[in-house]
Formats: structure tokens, sequence, C-alpha cells
């Protein structure tokens, strides 16, 4: 998996290139919550449009910078989601718990 | 019936990602569709994540092995390593909707595969799941 965030202000976006899982995963969550609590970031956008693959400890890692991002009043939005990464979304019910656009351009 | 596919990896994180393409490999070969091969990998990656974090408590250096069979109507996988006791079944689930940020790999692997067996065997944790194809499962 590779990383790259392009900040812009108070607004990061995380691009992500490859499968998220155990592996991989504490890596996006310690780049979303150091935007969050050491960058001053008000909102970040993961753009997942190049991830095949989410397992439950992306999950994880996504609901804590969900969870940091309502601490600090900031906004933390999915976009781009393929197929894979949605279906685990569904069935774990936390599709409707994020604000997920598909694509960057679609954040307001 | 033996298996038609089986790898045995060292269990450090790194090799979740070998495990997930030789399963894809194998649901697609035995005509599960995209969808169903996905959950076979994801219930798999997830037993297998399970035992580098439960049964092993993260020592990278024991194994993992991974094996597949065609059964009636479907296919079988076994989870198989020799560290503590850990039953994926036994374990609570999260409530729907719920922003718990653990604990919801053994609710996939429920969600999506058709059944979920644990048993402690010769000293050993073994999973076995099955999924079957949808015109069996209907």
């Amino acid at each position: 998996m590779d990383l790259n965030v392009k900040r812009d202000g108070t607004k990061s976006v995380v691009y992500v290139v490859g499968d998220i899982d155990l592996h991989t995963s504490p890596e996006l969550r310690e780049t979303v919550l150091d935007l969050f609590r050491n960058r001053e970031q008000k909102q970040v956008i993961v753009n997942l449009a190049e991830v095949p693959y989410v397992d439950s400890s992306g999950i994880a890692s996504l609901v804590e910078g969900l969870q940091e991002a309502r601490k600090q009043n900031g906004r933390f939005v999915l976009v781009g989601l393929q197929d894979g990464p949605r279906h685990v979304l569904e069935l774990t019910r936390l599709l409707t718990v994020f604000e997920v656009a598909e694509t960057e351009e679609g954040v307001s | 019936m033996a298996a038609e596919v089986e790898i045995t990896v060292v269990s450090h994180p790194r090799w979740l990602r070998v495990i997930r393409r030789v399963l894809a490999e194998y649901a697609e070969s035995k005509g599960l569709d995209a969808q169903a091969a996905h959950e076979v990998v994801l219930a798999v990656d997830e037993a297998a994540a399970n035992v580098i974090k439960h049964s092993y408590q993260g020592d990278p250096g024991r194994r993992v092995t991974v094996s597949a069979s065609e059964v009636a109507g479907g296919i079988e996988v076994e989870i198989i390593d020799n560290g503590e006791p850990f039953d994926p079944i036994d374990q609570p689930l999260p409530e729907p909707d719920e922003m718990r940020v653990g604990g919801r790999g053994v609710f996939l692997m429920q969600a999506v595969m058709d059944s979920v067996e644990y048993e402690r065997r010769d000293g050993r944790n073994c999973v076995r799941m099955r999924k079957l194809l949808k015109a069996h499962a209907e």
C-alpha cells in the first residue's frame, strides 16, 4: 500500500493505493490521526479509488478517523469506493455512518 | 477429501496478501462469481489475521496453513495453526452501526460464509468454513 497526502490549508486528501489489511492499516490510521491531531486539519478526504480490498482492521482505522474528526469538529469523507470495500462497509452496516462521495469533486 | 490447494506462510501480516491471491484464484476457478470470491477471500483473510493476532499473539515466526478443497455444492477452506487455543466463534459480535473500532473480523467471517466451525485438534486450532455456489445456497 502506498499513501500520498495532499494538503491545502486545513483540507487534506489522502490517496491510498493498494490493499488495506492487517499489515498496512496501521500506516493509514497514523496518517489520518496525525492530520487531525497535529496538523490542524479540519477536513480529511480518503481517496480509495485505487483500493481493491479493505479488511476489518482497515475498517477499524477508518472508524478511528471518523471518531477523531467528530472529536475535533472536523469532517472525514471517503471517496471512490470500489465494490469490495463498499461491500465490507455494507456488511458491517457502516456505509451510512460514513460520509461517502463518488469523487473528490462531489465533496461539497 | 484431500485439499487441492494448500499454502503455508509465516505468521507475519505481510503474507496475508499472498494467502488472498491464492484463495481468489481458487474461488474463481471453482466458478464463484466476483462477489462470492471476494467474500471467501475476506473470510480467510480475517481468520488468518486472527491467528496472527490471537493464537500467536503477534509472534511473526510461527506458521499458518490454509487449504482449500471442493465439496458438494461449493468449496471448503481450513485455516490451521498450532498457537494458543482461540475459538473465533466464541467471541462477542458488535452491534450493527456501532462505532466500535475493532472486533468485526469474526462477524464478517460469519456474515459471508455458509458455515464456520472451530475445532481444537491435536494441539492445533482448526477453523473450517464453507461457501456454497449460489445455485446450491438458494
